[in-house]
């Protein structure tokens, strides 16, 4: 029994050093990170932009080969944790860049640490973007949000066309909508309907109430839910007609188009003031507003570029346009808990 | 190894254990300069939510697990025996993305996905529902089997039975396997998020909002630990539970609900079904549409770092419970085990991110450790401590006899626990390997079979997601089988 023990134990070992020696033996080619690399770029993200299908791991390679330094990524979860993940590097190893704030974390950001100021010129940028620039921080992606639905045969012309007709009762249990509290789509939605709303939020809340479907704490599980048919409406990005209309060819797809304006969520990279390696960080950034990064962005976020024309000959430059509105919000998010929370 | 020193090496290893079960809270403690409890407004509703639901929830699991043990009996002796045991455990068994995903892709056919309270509960209910079955039908046949037999042979009623003989005698039983499953419906986290349709507050979620919302972790660990001490002083004022860990052969005629004999699968459809179903709709998608799967480099990466994670996990277990084993029997440090509750996976995974130290193999130790940390209070409560109090007369006489504890715990202890051990251990490197909550917090760059799904999630590519719960099904199925291969080589 003893030396049945011994080998479980050794057999067992042998298998783990075995497959992380494969792992190691796998990754060296790939990943290409010489010893001789003197310096090393901390970068932190949310993980889906590194992950498997997003553009980060792409734009971090060429970078890496580009300046011959190490990009070291860490990830933080999701983009709503980077705040707290910036927390606990600062008592260690503080990071030279951050990716994947978006404008209404900004002034949380900005409350909470202190970023280098950064100036890149603004030709070529998409005009809206003039109204959501920052000082600190620089967009690198972009899109309205709104509802997206099928047509549908069974529900001709019966699509909302002022945010008041949200509350018409043929619409009901029609729309997914997404957490404000754990979700930047949610909060994004909330922050329209205070900016478009003011002090009669609560009570267009309570109306809209009826005809919300569920509120999911993900856009992923909510856009699932729609993408089973559960759900008429789903709040997303417009840029998610350019998966549907290019990815699959389903022009079915459509956005409502409120009169009012639609919300904007800009994605922001910044650099922390304890940044350690500074200029890479600065190099690091003009990489991501670089042409061939932008087209990455757009094409595995599918998000629209920061940098105008790129989209040409694109499914993207197919999209409607829609007018944008300018949203604020801080994290009060108690006219929405008192409508929406048990 | 002299008795001294082997009692000297015992109680620092004791302490040991626990304060590695404590050390996300130990770290947080170190780590955080000022404490503000969390006003009372704050957590009370949290609280009142927390326990209505669990509440209820456990109650119906008991009473939809008290019929399922009877249908259970009518398998009891047949060739099927195993396949309806594991049928009614499979819900707890498989990680929670393989229920997200079965719970999408059901939706479909059924009509609207159901929300609210009743849909928190229901989930509740099928997901712990086989494990009270499965549990009583232990203690029944253990405790209760002769007693069952002279019941049927005197010609008393079944109601009769169950509130003259088996109540007063294994109340305090079922009363711990009651609070097991209380534990986990009221630390739930992902159904009540995912099913409730708005937003219900509970301890757990008021936990969350504490980080994201306000980045107070001070009130984030104290809520955590409130809970925690809560579940723990129930656990205290209970009996020390007893389960008996060996199914029973021959049925209990008396007890059996033939009728119902097939609902004993039902748990295990509903999971099997979905998931089919969602892996149907991905391999018969439309061939010209871009699917986004992965360049088949980061595929082989992914699977290779989840094999790791998920054996290197198991095998942290065997050594826990090895440690363990060899630590017990110890009254206090049993009552320890049989009540601490692990904080949350947030809670836990930026705790270790507190250790200054980083790398690729050091943030591939921390997720190991920290995946590790949560799922020990659950499956040693669950499995591991019946193994160990049903060799404990053994042990205690070996000991009287003069063995040493090391001979004990590797010629007494280990041969006749090694199989639950490795059962247990097999079902966390299981539930390791459908991790993407911790993953994403601790390993950086690195990529998991569930991170690449999480990243295709949230890229559209639901379909594709799908099709990679196949690789992650065969990949799970292939570590149990490696953990079960290993008890049964060792048990021979």
């Amino acid at each position: 029994m003893r030396n049945r023990l011994a080998v479980v134990s050794l057999a067992a070992m042998s298998l783990v050093v075995g497959l992380l020696h494969l792992r190691q033996m796998y990754l060296r080619p790939h990943g290409d990170h010489p010893l001789s690399y003197s310096k090393e770029l901390r970068v932190l993200t949310y993980s889906s932009f590194v992950g498997a299908s997003g553009p980060g791991s792409e734009i971090v390679s060429l970078f890496e080969k580009e300046h011959g330094v190490r990009v070291n990524v860490v990830t933080a979860g999701d983009a709503g944790l980077l705040l707290e993940r910036m927390k606990i590097a600062q008592a260690s190893v503080p990071f030279d860049v951050v990716i994947g704030l978006d404008q209404l974390m900004l002034p949380e950001a900005t409350k909470r640490f202190r970023w280098r100021e950064t100036f890149f010129a603004t030709s070529g940028r998409q005009a809206v973007l003039a109204e959501f620039a920052s000082p600190c921080f620089v967009a690198y992606d972009w899109s309205p949000l709104t509802f997206i639905y099928r047509r549908d045969a069974r529900h001709p012309g019966e699509i909302p066309a002022r945010i008041n007709d949200l509350t018409e009762r043929k619409f009901k249990t029609q729309f997914a909508l997404q957490d404000p509290h754990s979700s930047s789509p949610g909060f994004q939605f909330f922050a329209w309907v205070k900016a478009l709303k003011g002090s009669e939020t609560e009570a267009f809340l309570r109306a809209f109430r009826p005809n919300v479907n569920s509120v999911s704490p993900s856009w992923a599980f909510s856009y699932g839910l729609f993408n089973k048919n559960q759900t008429r409406f789903v709040w997303s990005y417009l840029t998610s007609l350019a998966y549907h209309w290019g990815a699959n060819g389903a022009r079915d797809y459509q956005v409502v188009v409120f009169r009012e304006g639609h919300p904007v969520q800009v994605e922001y990279v910044g650099i922390p003031q304890d940044c350690r390696e500074c200029e890479l960080a600065q190099a690091f950034v003009e990489e991501m507003l670089h042409p061939r990064a932008q087209t990455l962005i757009m094409e595995k976020n599918f998000m629209f570029p920061v940098i105008k024309g790129l989209e040409r000959g694109t499914v993207f430059s197919e999209l409607p346009q829609l007018k944008t509105v300018m949203t604020e919000a801080g994290r009060d998010f108690s006219e929405w808990d008192r409508v929406f929370q048990h | 190894m002299s008795s001294n020193i082997e009692e000297r090496v015992r109680a620092t290893l004791r302490v040991g254990v626990a304060l590695l079960l404590l050390s996300p809270y130990l770290i947080w403690i170190l780590q955080v300069p000022q404490w503000t409890w969390p006003a009372a407004t704050e957590w009370m509703a949290a609280l009142r939510n927390s326990f209505s639901q669990a509440g209820l929830s456990s109650v119906l699991a008991f009473i939809a697990g008290f019929y399922l043990f009877r249908a259970l009996q009518s398998w009891r002796g047949s060739r099927w025996q195993s396949g309806a045991e594991l049928a009614l455990l499979l819900p707890n068994m498989v990680p929670a993305l393989f229920l997200v995903m079965s719970f999408l892709s059901l939706a479909a056919p059924f009509g609207v996905l159901p929300y609210g309270f009743s849909a928190v509960v229901f989930a509740h209910v099928w997901l712990n529902a086989g494990l009270v079955a499965v549990a009583i039908d232990r203690l029944v046949h253990h405790k209760l089997g002769g007693l069952a037999e002279t019941a049927w042979v005197l010609g008393a009623s079944s109601r009769l039975f169950w509130r003259k003989v088996a109540l007063p005698y294994i109340g305090g039983d079922l009363a711990s396997v009651f609070l097991f499953v209380f534990s986990l419906c009221f630390t739930s986290f992902s159904i009540p998020l995912l099913l409730s349709g708005e937003r219900v507050l509970t301890v757990e979620v008021a936990i969350f909002d504490a980080i994201r919302m306000e980045g107070s972790w001070d009130k984030a660990v104290l809520l955590a630990a409130f809970q925690s001490l809560m579940l723990f002083s129930l656990a205290i004022l209970l009996p020390e539970p007893f389960w008996p860990r060996k199914p029973a052969r021959a049925p209990l005629e008396f007890l059996v609900w033939c009728r119902g004999r097939h609902l004993v699968f039902v748990p295990a459809l509903i999971v099997i079904v979905g998931w089919l179903k969602g892996l149907g709709s991905g391999l018969f998608m439309d061939m010209d549409m871009d699917m986004g799967v992965p360049a088949r480099g980061v595929l082989i990466e992914a699977l290779l770092t989840t094999a790791i994670v998920a054996l290197s996990v198991g095998l942290f277990h065997v050594a826990f419970f090895l440690v363990t084993a060899f630590v017990s029997p110890h009254a206090r440090l049993n009552r320890f085990l049989n009540g601490y509750l692990a904080p949350s996976p947030v809670i836990t995974g930026f705790g270790l991110l507190l250790i200054p130290v980083d790398g690729d193999l050091i943030n591939l130790g921390k997720l190991v450790l920290a995946l590790s940390l949560i799922s020990i209070p659950y499956l040693y409560r669950w499995i591991v401590h019946s193994a160990l109090a049903s060799v404990r007369g053994q042990v205690i006489t070996a000991r009287a006899l003069g063995a040493s504890w090391r001979s004990i715990l590797v010629d007494v202890v280990w041969p006749q626990t090694a199989s639950p051990l490795l059962r247990a251990s097999g079902l966390a490197a299981v539930w390791a390997a459908g991790d993407f909550a911790l993953s994403g917090i601790l390993i950086g760059e690195a990529q998991t079979l569930p991170l690449v799904m999480e990243s295709l999630l949230s890229r559209y590519r639901f379909e594709a997601a799908q099709l990679l719960m196949l690789p992650l099904v065969i990949l799970c199925l292939l570590i149990y089988a490696i953990f079960m291969g290993a008890a049964r080589y060792v048990s021979r």
